[in-house]
């Protein structure tokens, strides 16, 4: 599998927590990233499909304290376990990139112990 | 922006998405997109990111789309691109296959906006299939004639089912006041005849009601044409003065550039157009006007009324206007057609088109073959190719690329080829149609109409498309079939590939043979005509043609013109005799007499001509029996010579004839002699015709000046001229020409006839030559290894190259066997195409069947003999 974009990687890490519908996962990567990574209501369900098809999530039944949106029913989408290793393999590389990255000074003098 | 027009908006940008994604996400992402629209306040930045945002997505939904499941589109411009790929690495077989289609394609093309803009199409004026022309009809002419202007006056007012009527008369004037005097036709119409015709003025006005009163102005209305090319084309023009016989008419108006005159009525002329009064007419001169029938009668019926209706109404206004008691009036003078009988109604449309349509749907049905030869070429061709790509195909088909998908890929190579070709086609077309206008060949209605238009370039994408499905599916099919084949059966597919290419280089061979077998005829038909005895020299003679106006010669000062001419003439170094003539003693009759053969009880109108004695010497006129003129017989008792054609319709099977009498004018004239048939037009069956020594007092008519020179007569031409003009220079009816271009006038028509089918035929041949060529290449090809071991075994080489020759020329010869069957069984269409042989002709039909079996062995035969050349052992190292 090929790199994970940052915008498919925070989608991911928004349902790590448990299902969620599409509009909630823009409003969690927004909020998360203090609106850094924005997604367009184009890229999110594009995404989204794309996620889909790879097996990197799924549709679910919305849970049942999910109060009614008075909007259009939506889907709940939760990661599947591939789409979990996926991210987990993912933050893995990042946190040794980070750790080499640290042990070089990349970010500047580390405090002591 | 406010959320109605937003929710247009999204529903834009959803259309962006295939179906199934807006679908199942189009809700969503509309709820979504309005939570944003809120959050941010709306506004053209924001849209500005929505729409670019969604436009990615869109792409990126659709790219993952067709990366899945090939979508339709991507495939088939994936396909084009292929095949323009593959198309670029052969560029001669590209370029043969592009040309053999653009010919087909143009020719086809050509030839249908000719039918079109000829036949099909109304003609351009308002209501057009409701015009006729009525007319009265007489025994020996069952069409509508002209009427008089009493008839005429009489059909306007009771109009019955016409709904319009108008009136047209060809005048005859002398034009003065711009350069030498000169003759000119004006036309003469009646009170709405524009409007009747849709026509409109360019500059200045065209006649209204007071114009056409005895009392007004003279006013003219110039065609578009004339006032650019005499008039200079400015607005000056108006307001100035055109002398009609030497009265003057202002110019009022300029006719728009784009009115076609009714040219069946009134030939090309229609430069000068002047009002017609009819009730002045007949004031002036009221038993002459009832007498003369010149006038055409057009007119519009109303809607739902038949021609039949018209006729019978023609004819009560006929009885009211000239009663029934007295027949006096109704005859006309023009000699020879007789008593009025009745009337007709002909539609405008008929008259314009007549004939000449079956003749253009006969071009038509030849560009069709044409086009169908250039189909089977392509085919045969696509055919060569996918056998020698078989092994890329066969590879292709290794790797998975399904048979739909190789079928895709080679249809998509016609497709391109027919895009080329239509496109070169259309151009080709264009040439054609432009050149066509051109020449004007003879004959040829609405030639000003003519131009290469939509419905044309329609027709060229149609058969285009055509061209590509009879070429390309064949071919593609065949193909696939192979590629997928196991190799076991390769050898029986390949038999019936062998079949399938022979059927199509006889089937091309069979079509071209039965257009060469037309031009063939054609040629040959004009070639007879061309060598066919005239009955005199027509080289170096030159005829003058002139009229004198009677106003001002009286028989005294004709006859001393004449002689002062004549003298003239033969005082030119290169004149060896001039001699006068009431008339050319061939072509068309200008004057015809009321004779009476001896032994028939009833006079005839016959084609008469006076002559000077000197006429047979001038001509080279052959008498046949008997003698020619004397001097003396001008004076001494009548005298008449009769041509053959007369002797065999009057006198059939008498041996002597000489001594018998005709009865000219009711005077006995002895016959003299017999001289040959004379004919402009070679070949056109020469009418009997009698002559009778020129007498006194001529000259009233008009005049033919004989010119026999010892050169070229076109050298002789300024310097009669200068003659005439010195002699009288207010002469306007003065026409110079030599006999040579009367005949080559005469043959202009049959001449182009066979030079359009020889240069289709020619097109056919080089198809099927092509055809021919490619097919026995391809097979000796396929056959090098077969023949390089056959050779190696001891096989004599002339017996390889004999045996690769027969596999092309037996279905050579087939088609030509097949050509030439159809050919026999449909030559009744080319009949009257024929004057000098008849449409089975047997020496055309075995010089064609040679000529084709020659040029498909010639095309065979070099292919044949490379393949004996094959060196044995490069062949047989395939093996190793």
């Amino acid at each position: 599998m090929t790199a994970i974009t940052d915008r498919t990687l925070q989608m991911l890490l928004s349902l790590v927590d448990g299902p969620l519908h599409g509009y909630a996962i823009k409003q969690d990567v927004e909020a998360r990233t203090g609106g850094v990574v924005r997604l367009g209501s184009g890229t999110l369900y594009e995404g989204i499909v794309r996620l889909v098809d790879g097996r990197l999530i799924q549709e679910v039944d919305a849970p049942p304290d999910e109060p009614a949106s008075g909007g259009p029913p939506r889907r709940f989408y939760e990661l599947t376990s591939e789409g979990r290793r996926a991210l987990a393999d993912e933050v893995r590389r990042m946190d040794e990139v980070v750790r080499f990255a640290k042990s070089r000074r990349v970010l500047g003098e580390e405090p002591a112990g | 922006m406010n959320p109605p027009h937003s929710s247009r908006l999204l529903r834009w940008l959803l259309r962006l998405y295939p179906r199934a994604h807006r679908e199942r996400y189009g809700d969503e992402i509309r709820a979504c997109l309005r939570s944003d629209w809120k959050r941010a306040g709306g506004g053209m930045g924001f849209w500005a990111g929505a729409l670019w945002d969604h436009v990615r997505a869109a792409a990126a939904v659709r790219r993952r789309n067709h990366r899945g499941s090939e979508g339709a589109m991507r495939t088939l411009l994936d396909d084009l691109r292929h095949a323009a790929r593959s198309l670029r690495r052969a560029p001669t077989f590209t370029a043969f296959a592009t040309l053999t289609l653009a010919l087909g394609i143009g020719a086809t093309t050509a030839a249908f906006s000719v039918v079109d803009g000829v036949t099909l199409r109304p003609l351009p004026y308002p209501e057009a299939e409701r015009m006729y022309v009525v007319g009265p009809t007489r025994p020996l002419d069952k069409r509508a004639g002209a009427v008089s202007t009493p008839l005429m006056l009489g059909l306007q007012r009771s109009p019955g089912p016409a709904e319009e009527i108008v009136g047209l008369h060809r005048g005859y004037s002398v034009l003065s006041g711009l350069g030498d005097p000169q003759r000119a036709y004006p036309m003469e119409v009646t009170e709405g005849f524009f409007s009747f015709f849709g026509a409109t003025a360019a500059r200045g006005r065209l006649f209204g009601r007071e114009d056409h009163l005895a009392t007004a102005e003279r006013v003219v209305v110039v065609s578009h044409a004339f006032w650019r090319s005499r008039l200079g084309g400015d607005e000056s023009a108006l307001g100035r003065t055109l002398d009609l016989d030497d009265v003057p008419h202002e110019i009022v108006g300029v006719l728009e550039a784009d009115f076609v005159p009714p040219e069946a009525l009134m030939g090309l002329d229609g430069d000068l157009w002047v009002p017609l009064d009819l009730a002045g007419r007949v004031a002036a001169d009221s038993t002459n006007e009832a007498m003369v029938y010149t006038t055409w009668a057009i007119v519009r019926l109303r809607p739902g009324a038949s021609a039949a209706e018209l006729e019978a109404h023609a004819s009560r206004v006929i009885r009211n206007v000239y009663g029934t008691s007295s027949t006096r009036p109704l005859r006309s003078l023009d000699e020879g057609s007789g008593d009025i009988v009745g009337a007709s109604a002909q539609s405008l449309y008929q008259i314009t088109v007549g004939e000449v349509g079956s003749v253009l749907w006969r071009v038509f049905a030849a560009v069709s073959l044409l086009l169908a030869i250039a189909c089977v070429n392509a085919a045969s061709l696509l055919l060569t190719r996918a056998a020698e790509r078989a092994q890329e195909l066969t590879v292709r088909a290794a790797l998975g690329a399904g048979r739909r998908r190789l079928v895709r890929h080679l249809l998509a190579e016609a497709v391109l080829l027919g895009a080329a070709g239509s496109t070169l086609g259309t151009l080709l077309a264009w040439l054609s149609v432009t050149t066509l206008r051109k020449i004007e060949p003879g004959g040829l209605p609405r030639l000003g109409e003519l131009e290469l238009d939509g419905r044309a370039l329609a027709f060229s994408v149609a058969m285009g498309f055509a061209a590509v499905l009879l070429s390309g599916l064949v071919p593609a099919l065949r193909a696939a079939a192979r590629s997928l084949r196991s190799a076991g059966r390769q050898s029986t597919a390949d038999r019936g590939e062998g079949r399938l290419r022979a059927t199509l280089v006889g089937a091309e061979t069979g079509l071209a043979v039965l257009l060469v077998l037309a031009a063939g005829l054609l040629a040959h038909d004009l070639a007879r005509r061309v060598l066919d005895d005239p009955g005199y020299r027509p080289e170096g003679l030159l005829s003058a043609s002139i009229t004198l106006p009677y106003d001002r010669y009286e028989d005294e000062a004709a006859d001393a013109f004449w002689r002062e001419l004549v003298d003239g003439i033969r005082a030119l170094p290169i004149v060896t005799s001039v001699s006068l003539a009431s008339q050319l003693p061939m072509g068309r009759d200008r004057m015809r007499a009321s004779i009476r053969p001896e032994g028939h009880a009833e006079s005839e109108m016959i084609s008469m001509v006076e002559m000077e004695s000197s006429l047979g010497e001038t001509l080279g006129l052959r008498v046949v029996e008997g003698r020619g003129f004397r001097d003396e017989d001008r004076d001494g008792a009548p005298v008449a010579l009769v041509n053959e054609a007369f002797v065999e319709t009057y006198w059939p099977g008498e041996a002597w004839v000489a001594g018998r009498t005709v009865q000219i004018f009711r005077r006995d004239h002895r016959v003299v002699g017999v001289v040959a048939d004379t004919r402009v037009e070679p070949g056109v069956g020469p009418r009997p015709r009698v002559m009778r020594p020129l007498g006194s007092g001529i000259g009233m008519d008009g005049v033919e000046v004989l010119v026999r020179t010892t050169g070229d007569p076109m050298e002789a031409i300024p310097e009669v001229r200068a003659l005439v003009r010195r002699l009288d220079p207010a002469l306007v009816d003065v026409d110079l020409r030599t006999i040579a271009s009367l005949n080559a006038a005469a043959l202009a028509r049959p001449r182009f006839y066979a030079i359009l089918f020889s240069s289709f035929a020619g097109v056919a041949l080089l198809l099927a030559v092509v055809g021919a060529y490619g097919t026995t290449a391809h097979a000796a090809r396929a056959r090098t290894r077969e023949i390089g071991i056959r050779i190696a075994l001891g096989a004599p080489r002339s017996r390889v190259v004999v045996e690769v020759l027969a596999r092309t020329l037996l279905p050579v010869a087939a088609g030509v066997a097949v050509g030439v069957a159809g050919a026999l069984a449909g030559s009744k269409v080319l009949t009257d195409a024929l004057l000098m042989i008849e449409p089975r002709d047997a020496p055309t039909y075995g010089a064609v069947a040679a000529l084709v079996l020659m040029a498909g062995g010639l095309a065979a035969l070099v292919p044949a003999a490379r393949a004996s050349r094959v060196d044995p052992a490069s062949t047989l190292r395939f093996d190793a």
